[in-house]
């Protein structure tokens, strides 16, 4: 009977604690890829100007893209995360990173790999489907049309087409990268960013990339924006290519 | 053996301690606190809820569900012109149903006989939307709701005011009581906020013509249709990046929260400071936002004209000839989203296009919407 006192609070805390947020499983740790957008070395902030590696006045006003099939590699088998990550500027405060968090096994990894954008079924869901907030759904305004299923990446903003103006930069003069459909769904280059890790038990673990804008414009091949502004892809299907070539190779590994 | 029977005991009192307290509260909030036979039961409301063609709203309802009687309440104060300075004017001065609760005058006169600044937005479909007014100023509709009343230039009368005048009419305390459980001496103007949200929220308009095709009941015509696709095409009209595709968003209404501003070049002042009136930036007070404006619903215009945030446009034809070829590139802060085609002062349609994508607008009215009896004046 003495312990029928103690059974009962013991039980009321157990029925309390178990309403409580789920414990991530044991063995697995707290994985966040974390993209820090820049313009060379310095934060990006929207709203603000810069001078590009040109010394062209810009504004970015919008980023946001999609982030999918993460995969964590291993000597020991691949994690791929199902997740699907819109990491939008417009959601997080000035200078803080777009991050993706995840649960995954602890363990040695090899590198990691991504997509920009997302895959055929994925990008042929139904956004009404989704609840709002929800990457998918419509709330994100990222959804398209029927036909041309979602944005993958947006960039937008202001530029001068002149170098080294004093500012402030023109906002009647606008660039805007709209790029989507199957063709433009494309691996992040990571190349030199992609290097093994280790993920110890219990612990966090974040993996920090840049996202330089300059890259963007001055990647695989130059975009020259006074010739090239916009482009919703099928408005200007080469564009958009040139643009997401230059996109999905303009990570890099954080310093630390 | 005994300290068991008094854990017990404790514990299983707190917990009926704590249930009478949930009960106690429910059966006083019943209670009639006048003895005149009034009773706070709220039904919930059985009104037009969101159509099945509709997305999910987007609306944060501010703890405010909707009720019969908070909806009703809510109709009777938006039609009566007791919350303005002299009693003459009500909300539905300036909202008439049978314009999709906007005016049909350029500029609404308050009543001091001033007129205001910008058009009369029209009110429905509310749920898809974040902030409101032209300029975003209000972040909710009980917000939204406050400020005409206290606008010198609108129905220019003060809260407190109101609050006598409601506390001392003959029927509103009992409705205020039967809606919200709240005693007269304790009615505040959020309550009357509360009876507003409700009943804008209940302004539900998803039966147009469109609607009917969409499921099936009735048919666009050719000309109908041409304009649908144009309307959705990139290289047609390209409207779709700001109103709704017509696919998965026939709301026709932008529902990002963010994307709910812009600038569609009207005006080309040399800067932003230049805009004559500030829009969006005006209450953000970011120059970046200068000459934006709440991008409108394009349904029910119809009966909604004159267009545009000052009403500069009487006919759709106007409308569509400044997305054709009036847009000012050199607008300052013109949208970097949307107006892909502002380089060339439009989309550049031609005269049957033009009429293909107004036909199909005009598909997008509801004429039951404006003449549902649910939304009327209650006190005709």
């Amino acid at each position: 009977m003495r312990y029928l006192r103690l059974f009962i609070p013991a039980l009321l805390l157990v029925v309390m604690s178990s309403s409580c947020e789920k414990d991530p499983e044991i063995g697995t740790t707290t994985f966040t890829l974390a993209v820090h957008p820049k313009i060379a070395s310095q934060d990006l902030v929207l709203g603000q100007e810069y001078l590009d590696q040109e010394s062209y006045r810009l504004m970015p006003s919008t980023l946001r893209f999609y982030v999918s099939h993460v995969t964590l590699t291993s000597a020991n088998g691949d994690t791929e995360i199902r997740d699907i990550a819109l990491l939008d500027m417009e959601q997080v405060e000035a200078g803080e990173p777009l991050t993706f968090e995840v649960e995954v096994p602890a363990g040695d990894y090899t590198g990691i790999s991504f997509w920009v954008g997302l895959d055929s079924l994925q990008n042929a869901s139904d956004p009404a489907t989704f609840v709002n907030g929800h990457p998918l759904s419509l709330s994100t305004g990222t959804f398209w049309t029927w036909n041309t299923g979602y944005r993958f990446v947006m960039l937008e903003g202001y530029y001068d087409d002149v170098q080294n103006t004093p500012g402030p930069v023109s906002t009647s003069r606008f660039f805007n990268y709209h790029t989507g459909t199957a063709p433009l769904y494309k691996q992040a280059e990571l190349g030199a960013a992609n290097v093994a890790f280790t993920i110890a038990e219990g612990e966090r673990f974040t993996y920090n990339l840049d996202l330089d804008v300059n890259k963007m414009f001055y990647g695989l091949e130059n975009i020259d924006r006074a010739q090239g502004a916009v482009t919703h892809t099928t408005s200007n299907y080469a564009l958009a290519q040139k643009f997401t070539e230059n996109f999905v190779r303009a990570f890099s590994l954080s310093a630390p | 053996m005994k300290t068991t029977f008094i854990s017990i005991i404790l514990l299983s009192s707190l917990l009926a301690i704590s249930f009478a307290g949930c009960k106690k509260d429910e059966d006083d909030k019943k209670k009639d606190p006048n003895h005149l036979g009034w009773v706070y039961d709220p039904t919930p409301y059985t009104g037009p809820t969101v159509p099945r063609n509709f997305p999910q709203p987007t609306y944060a309802a501010n703890n405010n569900p909707l009720t019969e009687e908070g909806v009703l309440l809510g109709r009777m104060l938006f039609y009566d012109p007791i919350l303005s300075g002299d009693s003459t004017l009500a909300c539905a001065g300036c909202h008439k149903q049978e314009n999709a609760f906007t005016d049909t005058r350029t500029f609404s006169i308050g009543i001091d006989g001033i007129a205001g600044r910008r058009q009369s937005m029209p009110l429905f479909n509310l749920m898809y939307s974040s902030k409101f007014f032209w300029d975003g100023r209000a972040a909710n509709l009980a917000e939204l709701a406050l400020m005409p009343v206290e606008d010198p230039i609108e129905m220019h009368e003060t809260w407190p005011n109101n609050i006598a005048k409601l506390q001392a009419h003959p029927d509103y305390p009992k409705r205020f009581y039967e809606a919200f459980g709240v005693e007269p001496n304790d009615l505040t103007k959020e309550y009357a906020a509360k009876a507003l949200e409700q009943f804008l929220l209940s302004l539900v308009s998803g039966n147009s013509k469109f609607d009917k095709a969409v499921r099936g009941t009735d048919e666009l015509t050719a000309a109908e249709e041409r304009g649908f696709i144009l309307f959705n095409d990139q290289l047609g009209a390209d409207c779709f990046h700001c109103h709704g595709d017509g696919s998965a968003n026939q709301v026709f209404q932008e529902i990002n929260a963010i994307r709910q501003f812009r600038n569609n070049g009207l005006d080309a002042p040399a800067t932003p400071a230049g805009f004559a009136d500030k829009g969006f930036g005006e209450f953000t007070g970011n120059i970046n936002d200068y000459g934006k404006f709440k991008v409108p619903s394009l349904r029910n215009l119809k009966f909604t004209a004159p267009y545009m945030h000052d009403g500069r446009f009487a006919t759709l034809e106007e409308v569509i000839d400044h997305y054709s070829t009036g847009v000012k590139a050199a607008s300052p802060n013109i949208d970097a989203g949307g107006m892909e085609y502002a380089f060339q002062g439009g989309v550049q349609l031609t005269a049957q296009e033009k009429a293909d994508l107004i036909a199909f607008l005009l598909s997008l009215s509801d004429d039951d919407f404006v003449t549902d009896p649910r939304f009327s004046d209650p006190f005709k």
